[in-house]
């Protein structure tokens, strides 16, 4: 009789573990990985100035971006300090940055209470992205700086004027 | 939907979650300004003393404009002043009052007037004398 029950528990048992025995083993393996960079971030180092231009007609003005002294054209004569607009980037060497907020033709306007001039501007960066160089893991910069050429017509008021250049970074 | 999609669902949920946010979080912005004066020519401005006798006296004119444009400052063609009744006197000028070697307008400068006495000497009279600026 205990046979019997020893027997019949067995037979229980396989009969339990079948489906386990039935089942295939699946295993995989991944990873778990980051780069922790630094935020970027963008400095202001100069304004675009183009300084004072006395108008005796009409000409053109040009500002290099790398320049600091205004080329002018016609009847026009420039005087006073000028400087290109200067900014600098710094992240992650490596980071391949974009750089947004300028507009896409790289036109603005400069306005005064009388009058405006439109502007065109010459960033030294013209493919919208950069990539910081340096070694990974420390931190890299980069310039951007950015001149302009505008014209001078016999309707340009007298005045100052001025525009607001933005610049927005990001990693990409 | 079993417990190991589930899980897997929640985990490619949390990764967008965290690069969307690490996104935002990577984005820098600065300001500054372009700017520019327009402004007209600098005029001359022209004091001169006051002149009680102009046969003797130095006419010391101040010619105020900006530094650095001025090539030459002349008084072409002659000067007269006239007493508004029946003479007149005819000044002569230095003609070139500064070349442009320089370049530079001074702060002050003198220049030599006299004539021939006409029908008006002794009374007080005026007349336009015109000094020319050229700049650069």
């Amino acid at each position: 009789m205990l046979n019997i029950f020893k027997l019949s528990l067995f037979g229980a048992a396989a009969l339990y573990a079948a489906p386990a025995l039935a089942q295939s083993t699946n295993e995989a393996t991944t990873t778990a990985q980051t780069t922790i960079v630094q935020p970027v971030s963008i400095a202001v180092n100069s304004p675009l100035q183009f300084g004072t231009i006395v108008k005796s007609g009409a000409g053109s003005v040009t500002l290099d971006n790398t320049a600091t002294a205004v080329q002018v054209t016609g009847g026009l004569a420039a005087v006073g300090t000028a400087s290109h607009a200067s900014f600098t980037i710094t992240g992650g060497a490596g980071q391949t940055v974009s750089i947004t907020g300028l507009p896409a033709d790289n036109k603005m306007t400069m306005t005064s209470s009388d009058g405006s001039i439109d502007l065109t501007l010459t960033p030294s960066i013209t493919t919208g992205t950069v990539v910081l160089a340096g070694d990974a893991g420390t931190t890299a910069t980069q310039d951007l700086t950015i001149g302009g050429t505008f014209d001078v017509t016999s309707d340009t008021k007298i005045g100052a004027y001025s525009g607001d250049i933005a610049v927005t970074v990001n990693y990409s | 939907m079993n417990g190991g999609a589930l899980f897997r669902a929640l985990l490619v949920g949390l990764l967008v979650f965290s690069a969307f946010t690490a996104a935002r979080a990577q984005t820098a912005r600065a300001h500054t300004t372009a700017s520019v004066s327009i402004e007209e020519p600098a005029r001359a401005r022209v004091i001169a003393n006051i002149i009680t006798d102009i046969l003797t006296q130095t006419a010391v004119l101040t010619v105020a404009t900006a530094p650095g444009t001025v090539s030459s400052i002349s008084v072409p063609g002659s000067v007269g002043a006239r007493d508004g009744q029946d003479g007149d006197v005819t000044l002569s000028a230095t003609t070139v009052l500064l070349d442009g070697a320089g370049g530079l307008a001074p702060a002050g400068l003198s220049i030599s007037i006299g004539g021939t006495v006409g029908q008006g000497a002794g009374r007080a009279g005026d007349g336009p004398m015109l000094i020319v600026v050229q700049y650069n």
